[in-house]
């Protein structure tokens, strides 16, 4: 899979190298793959079976307006909690398979530039992307938006501070976040059941309260392990403060 | 042809013309990336068929993309964390090897 690399110097990794035949048999496969899928899709014009109508019958029993949150959150409440648990395995996996280096080699590694020209504008920039989430959040109830939405956008607004050389926090604080998302929709899930006889059956006059405290916790939660993602690929180990610069001009 | 029947086609050509690029790419960042591309192919499809013309659209398969569309995410950051490793070791392999090759005082 690697070419025989003579320095060593960060190469891309390359694959094993051009052949006319792969070449060939892939596009005559992905030719006739979509022949055949294109054939598939106009034989079936007729209308499908949806569950459209059911779920505009039960939308105001739902707690929100917007019918995909209704969806998301309330009717499918368990396909977004296995969707929440995939998020925090893949975050154990990444954290997992990229080991600890020293902080100095972590540090040169980095490529982090001190602008001030970048520092400047994120000092604008970071209250407005907090803000504009916090509405992304709080409008997932009747327009789209809600907790994952949300969560990109502080996802970015942290990326942007870790590459302007602004380490917020470290390692070991970062670990009450990474939970809180799976283990604070779980304990709803099972409370619930307490009160209703199933799991994720909320009670229909709590149903918003519940699906509002758990965006916000997901949020958060959903932020911090998108941000891991991209800040465990070159550095994997900041729990000392040695790499820390002032943000300031 | 109607706004449904495009929406899908186009769907499926971009999940083929993706597969062909998996299968042929020589980078390993580029075959990730057209992993993607696939998944967006598919999503595509499904909130094709989900519009209906002049109707409301049906909500289930929206919730299905944002579902799919967080997975794909979680397992591209997998994968991008996998070559990341394998490219650690290798430099460290590569390393050991060049100076190995150096104390023997053989070239590469």
């Amino acid at each position: 899979m690697f070419r025989n690399l003579h320095s060593n110097e960060k190469q891309l990794i390359q694959c094993d190298g051009h052949s006319t035949i792969r070449t060939w048999v892939s596009g005559s496969i992905a030719v006739t793959l979509y022949m055949t899928l294109i054939a598939g899709l106009i034989s079936s014009q007729t209308a499908s079976p949806s569950l459209k109508h059911l779920v505009y019958e039960s939308l105001s029993l739902s707690g929100v307006e917007n019918p995909v949150t209704a969806v998301l959150l309330n009717f499918r409440s368990y396909d977004t909690l296995l969707e929440i648990a995939a998020l925090f395995s893949v975050v154990l996996a990444v954290k997992a398979c990229l080991p600890k280096q020293d902080t100095a080699a972590a540090c040169s590694q980095t490529g982090i530039s001190t602008s001030p020209v970048l520092a400047h504008v994120l000092r604008a920039l970071v209250p407005l992307i907090i803000i504009v989430s916090g509405y992304l959040l709080w409008t997932g109830a009747y327009n789209p938006g809600g907790a994952f939405q949300a969560a990109a956008l502080i996802a970015g607004a942290a990326v942007l501070l870790s590459l302007s050389g602004y380490h917020f926090l470290n390692n070991n604080q970062f670990r009450p976040l990474l939970v809180a998302g799976t283990a604070v929709f779980l304990l709803a899930a099972v409370i619930v059941s307490f009160f209703t006889g199933l799991i994720l059956q909320y009670p229909v006059s709590l149903a918003a309260p519940i699906i509002l405290g758990i965006e916000i916790v997901a949020t958060v939660s959903i932020a911090a392990t998108l941000f891991v993602f991209y800040s465990q690929l070159n550095e994997p180990d900041h729990s000392s403060s040695q790499c820390h610069r002032e943000a300031g001009p | 042809m109607s706004q449904e029947l495009l929406y899908s086609a186009t769907g499926i050509a971009l999940f083929c013309l993706a597969l062909h690029s998996v299968i042929v790419a020589v980078n390993i960042i580029t075959r990730i990336i057209a992993i993607n591309i696939m998944g967006i192919g598919i999503f595509m499809l499904l909130v094709a068929i989900a519009n209906q013309a002049g109707q409301q659209p049906d909500p289930v398969p929206h919730a299905m993309v944002l579902t799919g569309i967080v997975v794909a995410v979680a397992g591209t950051a997998l994968a991008l964390a996998l070559v990341r490793r394998l490219q650690q070791l290798h430099i460290e392999e590569t390393s050991t090897l060049d100076s190995k090759e150096k104390l023997n005082g053989n070239k590469i």
